[in-house]
């Protein structure tokens, strides 16, 4: 094939900024591992155009882009597509969760597998899922120390997308505020929020949240696979056709990295936490306080989503199995019925 | 190319949102294959940015501040505090000239255009100046030039823009600003007082006038303002002053929150200071003429530098500055050039829209602070605004005398803003040199 | 009607001050923000760029650079606007072609911007951006026609 060798140009972007873990594996482990791969195995040259940090897509508009093929490759947070995925949110439908990276991806993995309609939701909107991505786990971060849910009561602390939910249905009085990331800091700097609900990278040294929130709670919310890799359909059709499942290979290693690079991240990052300022642990009870509080939303939003036409409860009931498979055990077994 | 394509269309005189728009559509549609299919993305592409490009909260600081502006501008509270100042500068040679400054600095921090500021100036000054025989370029030289403190004292459309183009926080560029501001004003008020001293006839023969001035004043009463007015319009402005930059330098309102308690600030003074309905109305649709141009742009901008990106055009002109083995302080010399030439052709929002998403993160990259370069961009950007052909601060200045049947030449009044605009250069100088004038007071406050 | 809809928006615009302001009230007195001010303020702000962007054509507002321009004879000039018109009206009928389908589907399928807060449902402001691009569209059209064949005449749309 060596004799009909192409150059390929893909137009890779995501809405964040290399420094976010995900972005930047995106940009230091997918894309040398694709061109290395691509010319190894099909003779072609790959040759990437980055538009990473936004400058192509926002984080918000990075699913459109891929859908109107603006970008060939996005890299996005299911988060911001709340209308168009409601349904790929469903590890945040279970919180406390696994905290390990590694599991969440193959819990998520385990449960596409169950349920393709999640795989071909993509292609309604003209994109195809290269590779889920996990992320480190959440806790909460605060500008003040607290030993017990009481102590939150009235407390404006930050969330984003469906995780406010975790503060609204727990009924301990949190007001939950909502803002994107880049604009925590000064929120928290100025009063308008006194904490938030963050991964420890991003608590840390990526988002500089440490600076104004001296307190960092683990309390485990989980480790939640809902960013993903797609890439345009029609891109990916005219691909020569020995180029996609090199691709494919490439895209599945990086879906596995994002979990081990997030677990190893985490454990450096939540190291870096400690030593510059105060983590605050906890006892499991309070861990399983909270999630008592949140038993009955997963129903609930579940419902709502049913009616909507999706598979919610089986999709739910499927994960907290798969969690289970994988060795996590639930603070509070969630009843979805 | 594309560059070359979005210069002709603007040279054309086609609408600067429709040349950035059509040029980024061209630049889309050569990127993706220039097929049929790429002319759908192109198309799709458009709706989404119409859709996604400016939903979002901050946007609205644009026509709040506007509004609250417009309210101020409109009340009375500026002639009066004009007034008064003139008053307290009592027997200082060049004090209209002088008045113009303060005044002008003072409205500065509520206004976020200096088409606003030179306006008013214009209508409230520029009679009294000629009254007491002022020469008359050197009088609508200070309104011009001092006007342009109101897009470098907070809040300022063009800090605003820039914040969201380069994505910087607008609360620390506001504070940023505060400092070189200050700055300016002092300059040009020394130069005005050397200018008094040394050329009394420019400033209707200045100190030797005492007398006739007092008897002027005398005779027109009704140009006075009482001291209980000068006092609720003083400290209404005060007022604004520290509840809305206070407010966001502090840290209480985000930007956005600002601007809308602002707005109704102004609106209640307004009204305590006398503003009917109809007056309301008027300001309120006047902003939505003046912000609505300014908002599209900002859509396809976002267009524009987005395709710069795709095509690689972006990384193409940072490795052209970067590599080029130029000093650092030589690249910000160039940028400040091509401010300058651009200047000379189009507005200081088209030029911050064509410019600022390239340029920013050049200088981060040659080790400047973002937030001091921010300034340095928006002070050379807006001495465009003194310089010829386009200079509009000038335009502004002719067209709000000419119910005064006055005659002035455009060039007489370009003569005599080019003091100022030298000090702005002088100002923007030592900002580069020493970048804590600028960035001292938002790394005190945040 | 396109300066009708600009009054609309002025005011609308206006409107937003007071939201935003018992928003801080509420959220610094009461310590209960007005959930969703953000997800609102952002839709209006769509919503009164595209009600504004017929009247802002039509009367002239939109930022141009003439500075070269001038100097050319008068008929050249002419044909100049005319093609930077059409160049406008192309422009916003992309806009439309381009985003129809989605703005429809917005409507049917019930998208929305927002989660937890508040829900704003995205049609409204679709819907805007396309009504807005056809006044454009037609505004730009009804320009270079005056210019082209009538310099002195105007109308009102
Ligand atoms: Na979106
Ligand atoms: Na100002």
């Amino acid at each position: 094939s060596s004799s009909s060798a192409k150059e390929i140009t893909i137009r890779i972007a995501s809405g964040h900024p290399p420094t976010v873990v995900y972005a930047g594996l995106m940009k230091n482990f997918f894309q040398p591992e694709v061109v290395k791969a691509v010319k190894a195995k099909t003779g072609h040259t790959v040759k990437f155009i980055e538009g990473y940090s936004g400058s192509i897509v926002k984080v918000f508009d990075t699913f459109e882009g891929v859908q109107n093929g603006v970008v060939d490759i996005g890299g996005f947070c299911f988060c911001f597509e709340a209308s168009k995925l409601p349904m790929h949110a469903f590890q945040i439908m279970l919180p406390f969760g696994t905290m390990d990276p590694v599991q969440s991806v193959a819990i998520a993995n385990s449960v596409y597998k169950q349920f393709p309609s999640l795989e071909k939701r993509f292609h309604k909107y003209n994109q195809k899922l290269l590779a889920r991505v996990g992320d480190g786990g959440y806790n909460l971060g605060t500008n003040f120390p607290w030993k017990d849910l009481s102590e939150l009561k009235g407390r404006k602390i930050l969330g984003a997308g469906l995780n406010l939910n975790w503060m609204k249905q727990a009924g301990i009085g949190i007001i939950p505020v909502t803002d994107g990331l880049p604009g925590w800091y000064e929120k928290i700097k100025t009063g308008l929020a006194e904490g938030g609900i963050m991964f420890p990278s991003a608590w840390g040294k990526t988002f500089g949240l440490w600076e104004v929130g001296e307190y960092y709670t683990e309390i485990g919310f989980g480790s939640i696979t809902w960013h993903a890799l797609t890439v345009n359909k029609r891109f990916w059709e005219k691909l020569p056709p020995e180029v996609r499942p090199v691709i494919e290979e490439v895209a599945a290693r990086f879906e596995l990295k994002t979990g081990s690079a997030n677990k190893v991240g985490y454990e450096k990052d939540m190291a870096w936490l400690r030593a510059n300022i105060n983590v605050n642990d906890l006892p499991e009870s309070v861990r399983l306080k909270w999630a008592q509080g949140l038993k009955d939303w997963p129903q609930q939003h579940a419902n709502a989503l049913e009616k909507k036409g999706f598979p919610a409860k089986a999709i739910l009931n499927a994960t907290l199995d798969a969690a289970e498979k994988v060795g996590y055990k639930w603070p509070v077994r969630y009843v979805v019925k | 190319m594309l560059v070359l394509c979005l210069i002709v269309l603007i040279a054309m005189g086609v609408h600067i949102a429709i040349s950035l728009g059509m040029t980024s559509a061209l630049g889309i549609f050569f990127t993706t294959g220039a097929d049929s299919y790429a002319f759908e993305t192109v198309q799709r592409m458009l709706a989404a940015t119409a859709y996604e490009a400016i939903r979002s909260y901050i946007f609205a600081v644009i026509p709040l501040f506007m509004l609250m502006g417009e309210f101020i501008g409109r009340s009375g509270v500026v002639t009066d505090v004009y007034r008064g100042i003139n008053k307290l500068l009592y027997k200082i040679p060049g004090r209209l000239a002088l008045a113009t400054i303060i005044g002008n600095a003072l409205f500065s921090f509520v206004t976020g255009v200096s088409i606003a500021s030179a306006a008013a100036f214009s209508r409230i000054a520029y009679p009294e100046m000629k009254r007491f025989g002022y020469h008359k370029g050197f009088a609508l030289g200070s309104i011009a030039g001092s006007s342009c403190l109101g897009m470098l004292i907070p809040p300022s459309v063009l800090m605003i823009v820039w914040g969201i183009l380069t994505e910087q926080s607008i609360g620390r560029i506001f504070a940023a600003g505060v400092l070189p501001g200050a700055l300016l004003m002092s300059l040009f008020l020394i130069y005005v007082l050397v200018m008094a001293l040394l050329k009394p006839k420019a400033v209707g023969e200045g100190i030797d006038s005492v007398s006739k001035i007092e008897k002027q004043l005398i005779k027109d009463k009704k140009n006075e303002v009482s001291i209980p007015q000068f006092f609720i319009s003083l400290g209404g402005i005060l007022f604004v002053i520290l509840a809305v930059l206070g407010g966001i330098l502090s840290g209480f309102f985000t930007p956005t929150e600002g601007a809308g308690a602002g707005a109704i600030i102004g609106l209640s003074l307004g009204i305590i200071k006398g503003m009917r309905f109809r007056d309301i109305i008027d300001a309120i649709l006047s902003v939505g003429r003046t912000s609505a141009p300014i908002l599209l742009l900002l859509v396809t901008a976002a267009l524009y530098s987005r395709t710069l990106a795709m095509t690689g055009m972006a990384n193409a002109i940072e490795g052209l500055f970067l590599d080029s083995g130029m000093e650092p302080w030589m690249i910000i010399g160039v940028m400040v050039l091509i401010w300058f030439l651009l200047g000379m052709i189009i507005d200081s929002i088209s030029i911050m829209l064509l410019t600022a998403a390239i340029f920013a993160p050049i200088a981060m990259k040659i080790g400047y602070d973002p937030i001091a370069f921010a300034i340095i961009g928006i002070i050379a950007i807006e001495a465009g605004l003194l310089t010829p052909p386009f200079g509009l601060l000038v335009y502004t200045v002719k067209a709000a005398i000419h119910g005064e049947g006055d005659n002035v030449q455009v060039m007489s009044i370009f003569k005599s803003s080019t003091p100022y605009w030298m000090i702005m250069l002088i100002c923007m100088v030592a900002i580069i040199i020493f970048p804590e004038i600028a960035t001292f007071l938002p790394n005190a406050l945040f | 009607m396109s300066k009708f809809m600009m009054v609309v928006a002025a005011i609308w615009a206006f409107g937003l001050a007071f939201l935003i302001l018992a928003n801080i009230i509420g959220r610094s007195v009461f310590d209960s923000p007005v959930y969703g001010t953000a997800e609102i303020v952002a839709t209006s702000i769509v919503i009164i760029v595209f009600l504004q962007v017929g009247y802002a054509i039509r009367s002239q507002s939109m930022l141009r650079a003439d500075f070269l321009i001038i100097h050319l004879p008068y008929s050249i000039q002419r044909i100049f606007l005319a093609i930077g018109y059409l160049l406008g009206a192309i422009f916003f009928l992309m806009i439309i072609t381009g985003g129809w389908e989605e703005s429809v589907l917005s409507y049917i399928e019930g998208e929305f911007e927002g989660e937890g807060a508040l829900r704003v449902p995205s049609w409204p402001a679709r819907w805007m951006v396309m009504i807005g691009s056809g006044l454009a569209l037609i505004n730009y059209l009804v320009l270079a026609y005056i210019d082209v064949f009538k310099p002195k005449s105007s109308g009102s749309l």
